[in-house]
C-alpha cells in the first residue's frame, strides 16, 4: 500500500497528469482494469497490452473487473477490451464506473485541471506538456534505473500507471513511457521490498480456492486437495499442505514450506513435481528449486543459505 | 420465527434426501413444526422417500409462480400431525426459479414453522445456489469416500462465502470397515473438512429398506441410524448439545478442530 501512496505522491507535482489510458492493479478482491472513457479504445488496448505482456502467464485465467472512470465508454471500446481478455485469457467479471467505489489516490491522480471535451485526445498540444509519468522520473537520481520489468518489481497491489502514448511525450520511445511509471512505483523507499507484504490466510484453504498474492503467503491451517496457493514469493502453511502449492512465479525462486508436505503438485516457478507415492514423513518438510529441479527435505529449522539471502 | 436449514453435500448420492426425511421426521416427532421443502427440481424424489407421491397436486414452482398459495402446496404428512413437504416440481428445470425467489418462500414458511429443511440438488450451479439462497445454516452431509469429502470441501468453501454457517454428518460409516482400517473414520473426515461435527450415520441396512417403502428409518424406530438421527435432531434442536457416546466425543474433537471458517 505504501507503494501506491507513492506513486500517486509523486504524481500531485504535475499540474496536468493527464489521464492515463488504462491502469490495471491488483485490489484485495482481484485484479482490477481502470479504464479512462476518455482515452481512445487504442490507446486503452495498448496500454493494457504492454501490461499484460510483461507476464502473460502470470494473468491468464484471472478474473478481472473492469472499472470505467470519466464518463461512458465510446463505442467498440467493449468489444475490443473483449478481444483483449480473451487473447490473455482473462474473464471479465464485472464493468461498472469508477465512482461506486471511491478512491482518492486515483481522484488524485486525474487532476482538476485536465479539460478535454469528449474523448479526442487529437488537440494535446495545447496542454501544457504532460509527461506526468516523466518529470518525477527525471527528478529521482539514478539509483532507480529503469530496468526491465521482472514480476515481482511490477507489484500488483502497487498503482502502476500506464500512461496513454501519444499523450505524454513527441519524442521518447513507447518502450521508456512504459518502463516510467513501473519505475516510479519502485522508486526510493520501495526499491528495498519490491514485493507487497506477506498475505496471511487462516485456513482451511478449501477445495476449489485459488489463493494467488504477489509476494509471500503465510496460511495458518491446511490447505486442502484440489486447493491452489499462488505467490510470486514462497508459501509457507502451517498445517498440511495437501493442494496444489505454486512458489516463485515469474522469478524461477522461492521455496514451499508445511509442517506437512502431501501435495498434489508442487510448483516453483516454471517447475513442476509430482507428489510421490509413499507417505509423508510426519515432519516439517521444505521444497525449493536448484538447478533444474525441486528439491524436498526435511526442514531443520534453518533455510538453505541461498534460498535465505532470496527473502 | 422459525430456522431454515438447507441440506447439501455437492456430490450426489450421499444421503441428502433420506437425511432430510429422517431429520425432518424426528424433529416432528420431538413436537417441532417442521416442512421439508424439495429445492430438487426436475428430480423430485423427497416426496418418494417419504411416502407422500401420490398426494401431489400443487408443487413449489406452482407456490413460487403464484398458481397457488403455499400452503396449498403444502402436503402433510399421514403420519405426524406437524410434519409437511413441500415438493419439487417434476417438469420444470433448476432455472425455473431463482435465490430471490427461494428466499421468499422460505422466508414465507419461516414465519409459520419451526423447522424448514430444503433438500439441496446435487452440485454447485443453479440449483445449489437456489436451495442456499433463504437457509439460515447448512448440514453438509459426507460419505467417508474421498471424492465425496473433496466435494464437500468445496461445498463448505462456497457456503462459507454465502456466509452459511455449515455442520457435518458423516453417513454410512461402517464401523467394521473403519476398524479394519479399510474405511475412513469419522475423525478422518472432520480433520479434512474441519467442520464441527453434528453426528456419524453408520451403515445400515434397514435405513435401505424403509427408505424404499416411503418410511422414514426414524418411525420405523430401532435401527442404529435411526438413533443416531434422532439424536441429531435433539441436537439442531437444542435439546442435547455433547454426548457421551463415541460420536459425542468425536463431535468435541471436530469443535477442537473446526472453529475456523474457510477463507475466501
Amino acid at each position: 500500500m505504501d507503494s501506491a501512496n507513492l506513486a500517486v505522491a509523486l504524481d500531485l507535482p504535475c499540474d496536468d497528469p493527464g489521464t492515463p489510458a488504462a491502469l490495471l492493479r491488483g485490489t484485495a478482491r482481484g485484479l482490477e482494469a481502470v479504464v479512462s472513457g476518455r482515452a481512445t479504445a487504442d490507446a486503452m488496448i495498448d496500454a493494457l497490452t504492454a501490461r499484460l505482456e510483461e507476464a502473460p502467464g502470470f494473468f491468464r485465467g484471472s478474473d478481472v473487473r473492469v472499472a470505467v472512470e470519466d464518463g461512458p465508454l465510446a463505442a467498440g471500446y467493449l468489444a475490443r477490451l473483449d478481444e483483449l481478455a480473451e487473447r490473455f485469457g482473462l474473464r471479465i467479471v464485472s464493468i461498472a464506473p469508477r465512482d461506486a467505489v471511491p478512491q482518492p489516490n486515483l481522484a488524485a491522480g486525474s487532476a482538476p485541471g485536465t479539460q478535454i471535451p469528449g474523448p479526442s485526445t487529437g488537440d494535446f498540444a495545447e496542454e501544457a506538456p504532460t509527461g506526468s509519468a516523466l518529470l518525477p522520473l527525471a527528478a529521482v537520481p539514478a539509483e532507480a534505473p529503469p530496468e526491465p520489468v521482472v514480476l515481482a518489481e511490477a507489484e500488483l497491489t502497487a498503482l502502476v500507471q500506464l500512461v496513454e502514448p501519444g499523450e505524454v511525450a513527441f519524442d521518447e520511445p513507447t518502450q521508456t513511457q512504459i518502463a516510467a511509471p513501473i519505475a516510479l512505483a519502485a522508486t526510493p523507499e520501495t526499491a528495498l521490498p519490491p514485493e507487497a507484504g506477506p498475505r496471511l490466510v487462516v485456513g482451511p484453504v478449501r477445495s476449489g480456492v485459488i489463493l494467488e498474492h504477489v509476494g509471500h503467503v503465510i496460511v495458518f491451517g491446511d490447505v486442502n486437495p484440489g486447493a491452489e496457493v499462488r505467490a510470486s514469493g514462497s508459501i509457507v502453511v502451517l498445517g498440511r499442505m495437501r493442494g496444489t502449492a505454486h512458489a516463485g512465479i515469474g522469478q524461477d525462486y522461492g521455496f514451499i514450506l508445511a509442517l506437512r508436505l502431501e501435495p498434489q503438485q508442487l510448483r516453483i516457478g516454471r517447475m513442476v513435481a509430482r507428489a510421490g507415492d509413499g507417505d509423508a514423513p510426519s515432519d516439517a518438510e521444505i521444497a525449493y528449486a536448484t538447478g533444474d529441479q525441486i528439491i524436498v527435505e526435511r526442514y531443520s529449522g534453518k533455510l538453505p543459505r541461498n534460498l535465505a539471502t532470496s527473502l | 420465527m422459525g430456522r431454515a436449514i438447507v441440506i447439501t453435500s455437492g456430490k450426489g448420492g450421499v444421503g441428502k434426501t433420506t437425511t432430510t426425511a429422517n431429520l425432518g421426521t424426528a424433529l416432528a416427532q420431538l413436537g417441532y413444526t417442521v416442512v421439508l421443502v424439495d429445492a430438487d427440481i426436475g428430480l423430485r424424489n423427497l416426496d418418494v422417500v417419504m411416502g407422500l407421491e401420490n398426494r401431489i397436486v400443487y408443487h413449489v414452482v406452482d407456490a413460487i409462480r403464484g398458481k397457488c398459495p403455499v400452503q396449498k402446496a403444502l402436503i402433510k404428512d399421514r403420519r405426524l400431525e406437524n410434519l409437511w413437504l413441500l415438493p419439487a416440481s417434476q417438469t420444470d428445470d433448476k432455472d425455473a426459479v431463482t435465490p430471490e425467489d427461494m428466499r421468499s418462500l422460505v422466508f414465507e414458511l419461516k414465519i409459520n414453522y419451526d423447522f424448514v429443511l430444503i433438500d439441496c440438488p446435487a452440485g454447485i450451479e443453479q440449483g445449489f445456489k437456489n436451495a442456499i439462497a433463504g437457509a439460515d445454516e447448512a448440514i453438509v452431509v459426507a460419505t467417508p469416500e474421498v471424492s465425496s469429502i473433496r466435494d464437500a470441501d468445496r461445498v463448505v468453501g462456497l457456503l462459507a462465502a454465502a456466509d452459511v454457517p455449515a455442520r457435518l454428518v458423516v453417513n454410512r460409516i461402517s464401523p467394521q470397515l473403519v476398524k479394519r482400517g479399510d474405511m475412513l473414520s469419522q475423525s478422518d473426515v472432520i480433520e479434512i473438512l474441519a467442520l464441527e461435527m453434528l453426528g456419524a450415520i453408520p451403515l445400515d441396512d434397514q435405513v435401505i429398506a424403509t427408505t424404499n417403502k416411503g418410511v422414514p428409518a426414524v418411525l420405523e424406530g430401532k435401527s442404529l441410524a435411526a438413533k443416531e438421527f434422532v439424536r441429531i435432531a435433539r441436537v439442531l434442536a437444542g435439546q442435547e448439545i455433547e454426548e457421551k457416546s463415541s460420536v459425542g466425543f468425536f463431535t468435541r474433537i471436530g469443535r477442537a478442530l473446526g472453529l475456523t471458517a474457510s477463507p475466501a
